[in-house]
């Protein structure tokens, strides 16, 4: 590939490292760091957007060769994963043996394991698993200096020594280069179904989910869109999408019970695929802002908004918008961070992207979090004006 | 001994003793209820901060499943006050009746549900620091993936070594619609430990898997008239939750695996009195040890799980060469090892022994590629053994960010972090010391 492939916000690195094992991705990180050269890692691109223009940008580190399951140990439901391992690729190693990394992300073929811990990536996984981090136990990781250093490890409870590898999940590339990572798995489940129904309004959708939540029912997944944003799936109305999976028998009444509550939107079966195609919006509009809310304020939050994707459950939503300027970015952003959350810019044209930061007012101070990065990557060598702040 | 235990009531005021320490240079070590088992509330010096009076329920916010806490609140007595709302707070370590969240936060606590559920790092979204200097510093929060870096995960068992926390935003979790408690009896550990690795390979992962081995039976029995089969040689504890129909359908293939390795006998809870006895049993297990001999020690350790039976020989093995007691009452589920080494310390040199056979098992579990903590931390307990688990570049990875977080090195001084030469005022420390030196991994 040429470097132009590598282009970060219009700007193409000076040279392009593809390593193969840790030790090349070490020397290619203690080289850059001896020149004073920054670093970009690419995993899938799948979160290369998200946050700000890096001020430095030298080599390209793309990680896509550093790709595989080193060791799955299924007895123990843990694995060994090299970063640059596709969630694909990862599934396909995984289901064989009945289990499953139950994380998941826009464009599994594309996305790595590496870069959705980095990237923290949303998904529809977030309702019942919760977080990419809390399915890492360790990880090999490359310090902005060079260092080849292991945090974790690959047992399933541990508390020996300081998490960093959890801490290095949403720091974006810019503490550290993963290279490879021990994961907690999970039994596939034995039955699963999802359900589509169409509304007139995202409104009653969100209702619907909210009352199934509020009764308890265990639903796996769910994700809505307003009639804009379902534009970017083939449909001409506000959808909700619900998930659910476990024991067969449990399967049966829970999709009941989701019927009933669905009820005003004639529920169906989904075509297959369709709960992915929704996690894939984000890419493919071409104004994506990420809001970060608490869950209970989501709803009075999101009113008047159009180009709507929201996770139900989870506190996480998008806004896609074909054209926006800043004023809307910070519009958002203000209502956002009033409601004790956040809205981060996660795709952007490059006149937005120059024209309004990324990601507002981060939650930790600036001087820790200055002080964080300096320990990890002492000359700045990773993803440099990448965070908030310009870390 | 400390100079000085203070106990602020508020936030505000945590953050004012700590720059009061700042200003004097003195080191403060953070306080819960003092149930930690690796020594990492222990103050030789300097200010203990009490967290005795921040024990307020800030917020429960139940559409969106989280609660904001203080860090004095005990761990049951979060669970109870959020019981009304149909919420509970996973983690559920054994010393939950007084435990605090703020000790669970900063030794990342485990417990039987665990298993199912993960431990504290699972469950906190987010927290409020005190540093040390003074200043206060909020990180993640109740919604997921804010701006900025998250280290909630890094303050998140480190031991009060980065900072004071004053609050934290909890994960809630729904109440279960269904729970089956059962035990089921084996002839020995190795045919007890089978069955354990059999149900999680069957792809069943149960809320809770427990084993406890013939001394710990016999214990339990004579403490609580448990009415356990005096002549079994194990036993698991097994609960499931979730959806009726689902723990039905496991607790049958659950049953069939446990027969299939030879359980002589399945015995379920009929009732909700019998399960919270069976439970009671697990949870003051050991209490009821600790009666079975002068002193004891008990330990932590973690192995993948497929290494659990060849673990559980060699624990025997090393107990008997040292001519121990070891009793065996741990989270078969998740391979975290909890052996209690049982002798009278009055005997010269048996103190010493037992030292030595616990650094043995802590190397052993290492060595199959496990942990030297799954939940009760390293403290001052197994400082000496990181070198074991971590290079010189793993640690001092660690030690640039805690200093970022405390670069005067005020907070929790001596913990985690193995010394550079023999401690001196500590006999059994430079034992370890000497330990950590002699046993390769």
């Amino acid at each position: 590939m040429g470097l132009a492939a590598y282009a970060v916000n219009g700007r193409e690195p000076a040279r392009c490292v593809r390593p193969s094992s840790a030790g090349e991705v070490t020397a290619a990180v203690r080289e850059a760091h001896a020149a004073r050269e920054a670093i970009v890692c690419f995993g899938g691109r799948t979160r290369l957007e998200v946050g700000n223009a890096p001020t430095r940008y030298d080599v390209a580190l793309d990680l896509g060769a550093l790709a595989g399951v080193v060791e799955h140990e299924s007895g123990d439901l843990t694995a060994r994963v090299l970063a640059g391992t596709t969630l694909a690729s990862l599934d396909h190693a995984l289901r064989e043996k009945g289990q499953m990394w139950p994380v998941e992300a826009a464009r599994p073929d594309r996305a790595t394991v590496g870069g959705v811990i980095a990237g923290a990536a949303p998904g529809p996984s977030r309702l019942r698993y919760a977080h990419p981090r809390d399915w890492v136990l360790g990880v090999s990781a490359v310090l902005g200096d060079g260092a080849l250093t292991k945090a974790g490890g690959k047992v399933v409870k541990n508390v020996t020594g300081y998490d960093l590898a959890r801490m290095y999940a949403g720091s974006y590339g810019s503490l550290a280069v993963l290279v490879e990572a021990n994961l907690k798995l999970w039994p596939l489940p034995d039955d699963e179904r999802t359900l589509v129904a169409r509304f007139d309004d995202v409104a009653s959708a969100w209702d619907a989910l909210a009352a199934l939540r509020r009764d308890r029912v265990d639903v796996d997944a769910a994700a809505t869109v307003d009639r804009s944003a379902a534009s970017h799936v083939g449909a001409n109305s506000a959808l909700a999408v619900v998930r659910v999976r476990g024991a067969r028998a449990v399967v049966a009444r829970v999709v009941d019970a989701v019927t009933r509550a669905l009820g005003v939107g004639n529920p169906e079966e989904a075509r297959p695929g369709l709960l992915q195609e929704l996690t894939d919006v984000p890419l493919r509009a071409s104004v994506a802002l990420r809001l970060a809310v608490p869950e209970s304020r989501m709803r009075d939050m999101l009113a008047g908004a159009t180009g709507l994707l929201r996770f139900d459950g989870s506190g996480i939503a998008f806004l896609l918008q074909d054209v926006a300027g800043a004023d809307w970015v910070q519009q958002w952003r203000a209502r956002a961070e009033s409601n004790g959350g956040s809205a981060i810019l996660e795709n952007a044209p490059m006149p937005l992207r120059s024209e309004v930061d990324a990601w507002g007012t981060p939650v930790l101070p600036h001087a820790l979090a200055a002080r964080i990065k300096a320990a990890l990557d002492p000359g700045a060598t990773l993803a440099p004006g990448r965070m908030p702040g310009g870390l | 001994m400390p100079a000085l235990v203070v106990a602020p009531g508020t936030a505000e005021e945590t953050a004012a003793v700590v720059a009061a320490c700042a200003q004097a240079g003195v080191p403060l070590v953070a306080r819960g209820a003092g149930t930690g088992l690796a020594g990492g509330a222990i103050a030789p010096g300097g200010v203990v901060v009490s967290t005795a009076r921040l024990r307020r329920i800030l917020e429960v916010d139940v559409e969106s499943r989280a609660a904001l806490v203080e860090p004095g609140v005990v761990n049951l007595a979060l669970s109870e006050a959020l019981a009304p709302h149909d919420l509970r707070f996973g983690p559920d370590p054994a010393s939950q009746r007084c435990s605090t969240i703020g000790g669970n936060v900063g030794n990342n606590a485990g417990g039987p549900h665990a298993l199912l559920h993960g431990s504290v790092v699972n469950h906190v979204l987010g927290l409020e620091l005190v540093l040390a200097d003074g200043s206060v510093a909020a990180m993640g929060g109740r919604a997921p993936d804010r701006s900025g870096y998250d280290p909630t995960p890094f303050v998140v068992g480190a031991e009060g070594t980065v900072g004071i926390v004053t609050k934290a935003w909890l994960r809630l979790l729904p109440r279960p619609e269904a729970v089956r408690t059962f035990l089921a009896f084996f002839a020995d550990i190795d045919s007890g430990a089978a069955a354990a690795s059999a149900i999680i390979a069957a792809g069943i992962v149960p809320a809770a898997l427990e084993m406890m081995d013939a001394p710990t039976i016999r214990a339990v029995n004579s403490a609580f008239e448990a009415h356990l089969p005096p002549d079994a040689g194990s036993l698991l504890l097994v609960e499931l939750e979730g959806p009726s129909e689902e723990c039905a359908e496991r607790h049958e293939r659950i049953v069939g695996i446990c027969r299939r390795s030879g359980a002589t006998d399945v015995k379920t809870a009929a009732d909700e009195a019998e399960r919270a006895l069976l439970w009671k049993a697990r949870k003051l297990g050991y209490p009821a040890l600790a009666r079975l001999a002068p002193n004891n020690y008990l330990m932590d350790g973690v192995v993948p799980r497929t290494k659990l039976p060849e673990t559980l020989r060699q624990v025997a093995a090393i107990a008997e060469r040292y001519g121990l007691l070891v009793a065996n009452m741990f989270h078969i589920g998740d391979g975290n090892l909890h052996p209690t080494l049982l002798f009278d310390a009055a005997v010269p040199g048996t103190t010493e022994k037992a030292m030595e056979a616990s650094a043995l098992i802590l190397k052993h579990c290492v060595a199959v590629g496990g942990a030297l903590s799954g939940e009760h931390g390293i403290g001052v307990e197994k400082n000496q053994f990181m070198r074991w688990v971590f290079s010189a570049e793993d640690l001092d990875a660690m030690r640039r960010v805690r200093d970022a977080f405390d670069p005067s090195g005020r907070m929790n001084p001596g913990k985690i972090f193995p010394t550079g030469e023999p401690p001196r005022e500590l006999p059994l420390e430079r034992l370890k010391y000497r330990f950590a030196e002699e046993m390769w991994v």
